[in-house]
């Protein structure tokens, strides 16, 4: 970062500041039993699961699990495009409340509402993704204090705009959507991130986009160097975050039916810890979405253990803490053996 | 003493800055206060004793080039210690037992960051994810209690002069001896610097910035005091905007989140400027929601004013 004086090559975004400078990363998308450990973990984790409440063999359980896996994956497409590129949004949980109450404000329990429902999930999600990108790229504010920032104030428009008390509830039409079982365990929000997870996946591993991705989170001055357009990239990263954040809160109206404060507090550190599990470098340039999907469940499905075993919130919180932090040791294990 | 206190000056800019914006802040609450009195003005300034220290030690860890999530979990584990152990049992004993907590979390964030090398950002969030989870097994509900003698030590008068200010003023002081003559404070902005040349000079890289960590914490914990004083309960969940707070206080304090940056009476200075810019929107009758978008406003503005600045200034060099 002090080399910049030197040369007239614009910076386009510093990387977050390193304060080890022992920064070793893994070359390209990962070996593959890296990639296929989160499965393994995952399977593991529902074997206990199924030991502990047999219950959860059950179509209809494993609907439950995958509706709230949905709402998880689809902020996590955000966050593992953001770290992706060495960056991280710690805004998704303030966006996911403003949108969850601003949408059930609009809604008002009526359908005719739903278009601009919609309209204001969305926009509002894409506002704040780009704020964050442009605070991040042309302000040259680090990802997590600009994010961090964001976060702060999308909670204070929440708290003004609604004057501090919830109100309005969703409508019938939304609830159908995202509680109905098609064939017996989908959900709408399992197929919309079925198509959106799919889509990313192809799009990493076959596009320019997501080869430049790759190679701005591996480094970030020689992609710049190479033609990559990196700032308007990571400003469409931040933005899609946003969107994907905005959507999940309109999908959390309907899911629980209404709105209320701090509604996706839990999607922070939870969305994070799906990227951080499922093996993409928090540094950033490699891993994928294939192993977030896999953190995603992974993530779920320890709340749910956690809350049969009758673990209350202190205890998922703590859990959390030591799940991530145990992954980051194993995982900047093997980073530095290969 | 006058050029003592001149050559200081000249040395830390951002801190004279950040004194210069505080002062204009405080006399425009002044102006717009209905009737500013010494019970008044000592009654804010016991308010922001913990933003003030919390930002203190934000400031070290920001020295050494990195950041604690974790202070606002920190504060609110200190705070449910207290004022679940005070109830029943003696302050003192809770008091300690608050403090030792605080740096426990602290070694741990420093172990964590130093030697086993983790991203500060991601660590200290998990821990104050765990430490969170934590204060919420020891208060699940927000109460407890305090004597109220302890309540009522942020509002004692030594004199004339409220004891707030006074910790404002002397603590600065007393650390800026170790900050800047002790060989910790040297490694401290050394390693936060640039951490090749302080490493190929001796400096101990790792320690140095765990003992940050652990720094950061204590004053976490210390903070958590001063809280639960201010709050006279406890609430697992009171330190949440602390956090946020004491970086945008340190940012504007002066310090540099690149590293090898930052003063102790630049971190007190940010964060009366902060908590006074609060006071200033009650004063012209924004309601309190407001403060969340001040700050975070604030803080995107300390960061980014600079950043352009340097840019624009080496643009003119080049050219």
């Amino acid at each position: 970062m002090t080399v910049s004086s030197s040369t007239n090559l614009p910076d386009p975004s510093p990387t977050p500041p390193d304060p080890t400078g022992s920064k070793v990363r893994a070359s390209g998308r990962g070996d593959r039993g890296r990639a296929l450990a989160p499965f393994a973990l995952l399977l593991v984790l529902y074997a206990i699961t199924v030991a502990v409440a047999p219950g959860y063999l059950a179509g209809s359980q494993v609907g439950s699990l995958l509706q709230l896996t949905a709402l998880l994956g689809i902020v996590a497409i955000g966050q593992t495009l953001v770290i992706l590129v060495g960056g991280i949004d710690l805004s998704v949980s303030a966006v996911i409340t403003l949108t969850n109450l601003l949408s059930a404000g609009a809604l008002a329990g009526s359908d005719a509402n739903l278009p601009e429902a919609l309209a204001i999930a969305l926009g509002l999600g894409l506002l704040c993704g780009l704020v964050n990108g442009i605070g991040v790229v042309l302000l040259k504010v680090p990802d997590m204090v600009m994010t961090l920032a964001t976060m702060t104030i999308v909670t204070g428009v929440a708290y003004i705009l609604t004057g501090g008390a919830p109100k309005g509830a969703s409508s019938p039409a939304l609830t159908f959507l995202v509680q109905h079982r098609f064939a017996g365990f989908l959900t709408l929000g399992v197929v919309v991130w079925a198509l959106l997870g799919v889509l990313l996946v192809l799009a990493l591993r076959y596009t320019v986009v997501g080869q430049d991705i790759y190679a701005t989170g591996l480094n970030r001055r020689a992609a710049f160097a190479s033609g990559v357009r990196v700032g308007p990239m990571v400003i469409g990263l931040y933005t899609v975050s946003g969107v994907c954040a905005g959507a999940v809160g309109l999908l959390l109206t309907g899911y629980t039916g209404s709105s209320y404060f701090g509604s996706g507090d839990p999607y922070q550190l939870a969305s994070i810890a799906a990227v951080v599990l499922g093996g993409t470098s928090i540094y950033g340039g490699s891993g994928g979405y294939v192993g977030t999907v896999a953190g995603a469940a992974i993530t779920t499905l320890l709340l749910s253990l956690l809350q049969i075993v009758g673990i209350p919130t202190a205890g998922q919180n703590i859990a959390y803490g030591v799940v991530i932090i145990a992954m980051l040791i194993v995982f900047s294990r093997g980073r530095r053996a290969a | 003493m006058t050029t003592l206190l001149w050559r200081s000056m000249r040395r830390e800019p951002p801190a004279v800055a950040a004194y210069a914006v505080m002062l204009l802040v405080v006399v425009a609450w002044l102006l717009l206060s209905a009737a500013p009195s010494l019970t008044t003005i000592t009654i804010s300034l016991g308010q922001k004793l913990p933003l003030v220290m919390v930002t203190i030690g934000a400031t070290l860890v920001i020295i050494s080039r990195g950041i604690d999530l974790s202070v606002g979990a920190v504060m609110a584990l200190a705070n449910v210690l207290i004022a679940r152990g005070s109830a029943g049992g003696s302050l003192l004993l809770w008091l300690a037992l608050a403090i030792l907590a605080a740096v426990l979390v602290g070694a741990v964030n420093g172990a964590l960051v130093a030697y086993v090398k983790l991203p500060p950002l991601v660590a200290t969030l998990a821990t104050g994810s765990a430490v969170t989870g934590t204060a919420l097994y020891i208060l699940p509900q927000p109460g407890g209690s305090v004597p109220a003698w302890f309540s009522l030590i942020p509002l004692t008068l030594v004199g004339p002069v409220p004891l707030a200010l006074i910790l404002m003023v002397v603590v600065p002081l007393v650390l800026w001896y170790p900050l800047r003559r002790s060989r910790y404070g040297n490694a401290l902005y050394a390693a936060g610097g640039d951490v090749a040349s302080a490493f190929s000079s001796g400096v101990p890289v790792s320690r140095t910035i765990g003992t940050a960590y652990v720094l950061s914490s204590l004053f976490a914990g210390i903070a958590g005091v001063f809280l639960t004083m201010n709050a006279g309960a406890g609430d697992a969940n009171i330190g949440g905007p602390f956090t946020l707070n004491s970086i945008a206080a340190a940012v504007l304090g002066g310090a540099l989140l690149a590293g090898g940056r930052g003063t102790v009476s630049g971190a007190v200075a940010g964060a009366l400027t902060l908590s006074f810019l609060t006071n200033l929107l009650f004063a012209v009758g924004l309601n309190g929601y407001w403060q969340y978008v001040v700050s975070g406003v604030v803080l995107i503005l300390a960061v980014a004013v600079p950043n352009l600045l340097s840019r624009t200034r080496r643009k003119v060099l080049v050219a």
